[in-house]
């Protein structure tokens, strides 16, 4: 054996030892339930939210009475031209209904993965006009908020610790509530790529850099392992198709998801946008923390079938179409 | 924690404003000046008395603080063995943003702690690059990750080690060494990779200009950045650092964001650009009205803003 030779082998091995490192979904400490359930409304306007929103609830009830309840947007970056970030009127009216269903407290936090003032992000988006509207919800830049220390589990990443904040951690009831959008890196931006958003930019940096490194869908599958999604109530009134999430053109989707599963969440916004979710990298290695497959989700509301639409996707997403 | 501060030094607003340089808070505009020194007043009092815990919030404040007896121990505590700092006490990952702006809070401060802790931090920060800078990352870079126009010959500072340069680091780390009087061959080399990530129109994002053919949106606070580390690198005349600042004083024309504000009037002010008497009143009015929700990081750098003469980083005395 020539030292050219030895030297190719040893990197086949190497190469060879992180993807199976990398794709172990073993890894995974499994959580996933039985059934998930999950509930789709026809909503075309914002101003519609308020009874969308009650519908919503009604059809697939969350129990928050006494509970802290944390709701985590999409906050990106404002733009007037594109619907990057989920709707400051959606927002508002899941903190009315809330409320009304006996919450201790209802708190928005998010920490923008793009922009480090995100009072000009809130003030520009109209976020706060609606908090203040809404009066007995704040908002919480997770970018600076106080941090905990939390072990990784999966084994994902390279990384030996997570840097996560205290708010969302010591929340009862964690709600995602992302903008159905494509994205160029991860093909969709859905409930569980949101969580990228919990990661401090005050220790990590703007963008959360550290997560692209250690691979942007091993960095999805670690976060949703460490921080439980309890809900999920996606804005899909105006989606994002194309390259996403910051410059494709709006998609009306016209509708709205509940669910109480983020992995369920996700896999019928795919089947929404006519994408496979069982293609998509990091909701097949999040199969171990809730159901992918339609047999194990519990359709209410409007159909798939009826709702879905074929969203447009960069070239390099579109073998992961699926039937539509 | 807590700021101590000497009972003779309540009340100082600060030096003469007949030695203003950049003649933006013009003697005879009695008003104005004025009230400049009546709201940063206000912030300074604020400031005293608001507990800071993350870096970020101890080191501007120590900076915005320094003519009023404000103790530098309580940061330099905060320092890592490796001469770094992270971005609170309890985080031991190292920051080379927060690493710059401790040391740039610390400038003003001649005594033996601090030089030593200076000499450790830039030692940190000197060994510190961003990931591109590894010829195995530039062919991956050149040859496959083409989706991200940047040149990544390149290089400057990351937040924190294991990733690519950024903006805000770089620009802060540059300032550091300056206001040090640090010599770097990285002080050349981060000018670079500042014009190099520049957005077409003017003006600064994190750090990528196009993305999947698409020119991204420059923001503020990082632009703000950028053109300040620029001033002194010869490159203070550019075109590029003209659009942006233009830029900053069109996108905040109507904003009461006190943090970009801020960032804005500090580089509008260095340059002598026309648009920070503007910029000055929306800054007084919305912090102000916030003062007693705003973080100490944004009341202090509120208050260096409103600074008379004008507050630059690479030349901050006390």
């Amino acid at each position: 054996m020539n030292r050219r030779s030895l030297l190719s082998g040893v990197a086949l091995v190497a190469t060879t030892g992180l993807a199976v490192h990398q794709h172990w979904p073993s890894r995974v400490l499994g959580r996933r339930p039985h059934m998930s359930k999950v509930a789709i409304l026809r909503c075309d306007r914002y101003d519609l939210t308020p009874r969308a929103v009650e519908d919503g609830f009604r059809l697939l009830p969350l129990s928050v009475r006494g509970k802290r309840v944390l709701l985590k947007p999409n906050l990106v970056e404002y733009s007037s031209a594109a619907p990057i970030n989920t709707h400051p009127l959606l927002i508002a009216s899941v903190i009315d209904a809330l409320y009304r269903r006996g919450a201790a407290s209802v708190v928005v936090a998010d920490g923008p993965g793009h922009v480090r003032d995100t009072d000009l992000l809130l003030y520009e988006s109209g976020l706060q006009a609606q908090l203040d509207a809404v009066g007995r919800s704040g908002f919480v830049d997770l970018n600076f908020d106080s941090v905990i220390r939390v072990a990784p589990t999966t084994g994902l990443t390279q990384l030996r610790e997570l840097w996560l904040p205290k708010t969302l951690l010591s929340a009862d009831i964690v709600i995602s509530m992302p903008k159905i959008k494509t994205h160029h890196w991860a093909c969709v931006t859905l409930s569980l790529k949101n969580l990228f958003g919990i990661v401090p930019g005050s220790v990590y940096g703007w963008p959360k850099n550290v997560l692209h490194w250690q691979g942007i869908d091993n960095s999805i599958v670690e976060l949703a392992a460490s921080v439980p999604i309890h809900y999920v109530i996606a804005d899909g009134i105006e989606a994002m198709e194309g390259n996403g999430p910051l410059h494709g053109p709006v998609k009306r989707l016209g509708c709205l998801l509940f669910a109480d599963d983020p992995v369920a969440a996700d896999a019928t916004c795919c089947r929404l946008m006519g994408i496979d979710p069982t293609r998509v990298r990091h909701l097949q290695m999040t199969s171990q923390l809730g159901n992918l497959d339609a047999t194990r989700i519990e359709q209410r509301g409007e159909g798939v079938e009826h709702v879905k639409q074929q969203f447009d996707l960069l070239p390099q997403f579109t073998h992961l179409r699926g039937q539509v | 924690m807590a700021w101590t501060v000497k009972a003779s030094h309540i009340g100082e607003h600060g030096p003469d404003i007949r030695r203003n340089r950049t003649g933006t808070c013009i003697v005879g505009e009695v008003a104005v000046v004025e009230s400049c020194v009546a709201v940063r007043s206000q912030i300074l009092e604020r400031l005293k008395a608001l507990p800071s815990q993350g870096t970020e919030d101890v080191a501007l404040s120590l900076l915005a603080l320094r003519n009023s007896g404000a103790d530098p121990t309580p940061l330099l505590r905060q320092q890592h063995s490796s001469g770094a700092w992270g971005a609170m006490p309890n985080v031991d990952l190292p920051n080379a943003y927060h690493t710059a702006l401790a040391l740039l809070a610390l400038r003003p401060y001649q005594l033996s702690p601090v030089r030593d802790a200076a000499d450790r931090a830039f030692a940190w920060l000197s060994e510190l690059r961003g990931r591109e800078s590894h010829w195995l990352w530039q062919w991956k870079f050149r040859l496959f990750d083409r989706q991200v126009r940047f040149d990544p010959a390149k290089s400057g500072w990351p937040w924190v080690p294991g990733t690519v340069s950024w903006v805000a680091p770089t620009a802060l780390a540059m300032l550091a060494f300056r206001a040090w009087r640090r010599e770097s061959a990285r002080i050349a080399a981060g000018r670079d990779m500042i014009l190099d990530r520049a957005c077409p129109q003017g003006g600064w994002n994190a750090g990528n200009s196009e993305v999947f053919g698409v020119e991204l949106d420059p923001h503020p606070d990082f632009t703000a950045m950028a053109v300040l580390a620029l001033r002194d690198s010869g490159h203070g005349r550019k075109a590029i650092v003209w659009r942006s600042l233009d830029y900053l004083a069109a996108r905040l024309s109507t904003s009461r964001s006190p943090h970009s504000l801020a960032w804005a009037l500090i580089a509008l002010s260095a340059y002598g650009h026309e648009g920070t008497d503007r910029l000055r009143g929306q800054l007084e009015a919305g912090t102000t009205s916030r003062i007693w929700v705003l973080p100490p990081r944004v009341l202090a750098v509120a208050a260096l803003a409103l600074e008379q003469p004008a507050f630059t980083f690479e030349e901050v005395q006390r």
